[in-house]
């Protein structure tokens, strides 16, 4: 009996089939069974648009209003909640956007709604301190050929076609006398995203540095991240790979390093 | 748990934990005895929640309550939730845990809402064999709230207090009384909040929660969103006379005014309070 009223008052509530459900209801007070369902199922489809307006802010205004409210909607008929946490519900949004028909060719809003739940993964991914220029110092000069980077648990990249982290930024930041519209890159680019003492950061990096990232990332050693470079900057590789490690250390992009004490 | 003596703390007049008031908390010194958080905001791997969440343990004394246990569904536990959940508890010791006597899941899927149950006896006996091995998985009573409702069942043989007093004797749980809650579905389902409170065992009772809410006129929506209203107040103060002294806090979820205003709140609450024990 439990089950059944539970499977009734969750159709009614998500599938708007409510005929069932309704017989339940006991009637009396100042409003009638359909009153009190709506309650409910309004309840359900405003808590779930609230959270996808609240992940998804920057998508919400590069799409207006109305395509927005859509997408929700759309979204939470196709991916109903299946975790405990709400902060999990938008997990889908990127999968649903290229999935559906009325939006698989808007790639600024795909890669949009990639971008900013990416940042909700890094907000709260586990925490790490931050390596220290000291502590770079102190690696003996033959501990270098064992050296391993460990990149930030919140570390992640992707690739896009469209200026989408700097139209984030300029909506993020209400830039309303210099917008930044959306645009095609000429050719696709690389965005990491990180958390370092508790901050979220971001920035565009070249393919060499991609390159490295994703060997650091691989727990690949130092000599592994020059040998990558050798063909593009021959002898002066090493002196590449350094100054972009400098550059992660400064960034607080380094969580810890691995090598041989010697 | 059975048999076990039930030792209720009293731990004074508390606040829901916003993040909103988190650096003013960590930066001064406010009058509040305690802090109540919500379970699942901090159900996560790191971030700033945890961050300001471990410096504020330090400082007052938390409970944790949470809004998706789903206790009355009939799917089954939820293994992994109940997993997070102690390892949060690990980490918090807070002084006890709450949820809700509601379900918020059913067929893998969640609703995010406080949905009612009907009040009959096989919700009864599922009901309180739930809240049993949860009690053992988490090695300690925990608190069940009465939820706002909006929808009573056909099939309900009995008052949502009636139903409430014999699942806390049978599962051997404590009840969180929320007196709003009380109000608002009184309200709605037209019976007499006093009543509900008359019913209630004071042993049982280990906290109150009070809050605010947005009366449509044939109806009341729970929403948290505003001040506590007079009625409010008035049946607090008779919820007091009635039960004794129990621990009390102001719940806000929704246009979080400045903690100031919601001290307000909390020392009218400790008033209320001083005053019938």
């Amino acid at each position: 009996m439990l089950k059944d009223i539970q499977t009734k008052f969750k159709a009614a509530v998500m599938q708007d089939t409510k005929e069932a459900f309704l017989l339940e209801i006991e009637e009396g007070g100042k409003i009638g069974p359909e009153q009190r369902l709506h309650i409910y199922a309004h309840a359900y489809k405003s808590r779930l648009v609230d959270t996808l307006v609240e992940d998804f802010p920057v998508l919400h205004s590069l799409v207006g209003d109305d395509m927005f409210e859509d997408i929700c909607l759309g979204y939470i008929d196709k991916y109903p909640s299946s975790h405990p946490s709400l902060r999990y519900f938008g997990q889908h949004m990127v999968q649903f956007l290229k999935e559906t028909e009325a939006y698989s060719n808007i790639i600024p809003a795909i890669e949009m709604a990639d971008f900013e739940w990416n940042f909700n993964d890094v907000f709260d991914a586990p925490d790490a301190r931050s390596v220290s220029v000291e502590e770079v110092a102190k690696i003996p000069a033959q501990a270098w050929t064992t050296l391993r980077i460990h990149l930030q648990p919140s570390f992640v990249m992707s690739r896009y076609k469209w200026n989408t982290p700097a139209v984030w930024s300029t909506v993020s930041d209400k830039n309303d006398d210099h917008p930044i519209m959306p645009e095609e890159y000429p050719k696709i680019s690389n965005c990491i995203q990180w958390k370092s003492d508790l901050k979220c950061f971001f920035r565009t990096v070249p393919d060499d540095e991609a390159a490295l990232l994703n060997l650091a990332k691989d727990h690949k050693s130092f000599p592994d991240l020059c040998e990558q470079l050798l063909e593009e900057y021959g002898e002066a590789a090493s002196m590449r790979a350094a100054e972009l490690f400098k550059g992660w250390i400064m960034e607080g992009l380094v969580c810890d390093l691995e090598y041989l004490k010697v | 748990m059975k048999n076990t003596k039930i030792d209720n703390q009293f731990l004074g007049f508390g606040l829901g934990l916003r993040t909103d008031h988190y650096e003013e908390i960590l930066s001064g010194d406010p009058p509040i005895d305690w802090f109540e958080i919500i379970s699942e905001n901090y159900m996560v791997k790191g971030g700033r929640q945890l961050y300001h969440l471990d410096r504020i343990k330090e400082r007052y004394p938390l409970v944790m309550h949470g809004v998706s246990m789903s206790i009355g569904s009939s799917d089954p536990l939820n293994m992994d939730y109940l997993n997070d959940l102690k390892r949060l508890a690990e980490r918090v010791k807070p002084r006890w845990i709450s949820d809700h006597l509601c379900w918020t899941s059913h067929g893998g899927h969640n609703t995010h809402d406080l949905m009612p149950l009907p009040y009959n006896q096989e919700t009864l006996k599922h009901v309180a064999q739930r809240v049993k091995h949860v009690q053992d998985f988490l090695g300690q009573r925990i608190l069940l709230e009465n939820a706002s409702s909006y929808v009573t069942y056909k099939v309900s043989d009995m008052t949502e207090w009636e139903f409430l007093h014999h699942l806390a004797e049978e599962a051997d749980c404590l009840i969180l009384l929320d007196v709003n809650n009380i109000y608002v579905s009184g309200y709605n389902h037209d019976f007499d909040p006093k009543t509900y409170i008359d019913y209630m065992d004071p042993q049982r009772i280990c906290q109150i929660h009070l809050a605010g809410h947005e009366n449509n006129g044939d109806f009341i929506i729970d929403t948290h969103d505003h001040p506590v209203i007079d009625e409010v107040w008035q049946l607090y103060d008779y919820t007091i006379r009635t039960l004794g002294r129990v621990t009390t806090m102001i719940e806000r979820d929704d246009h979080i005014p400045p903690l100031a205003e919601l001290i307000e709140e909390v020392k009218r609450a400790r008033a209320i309070g001083k005053s019938q024990c």
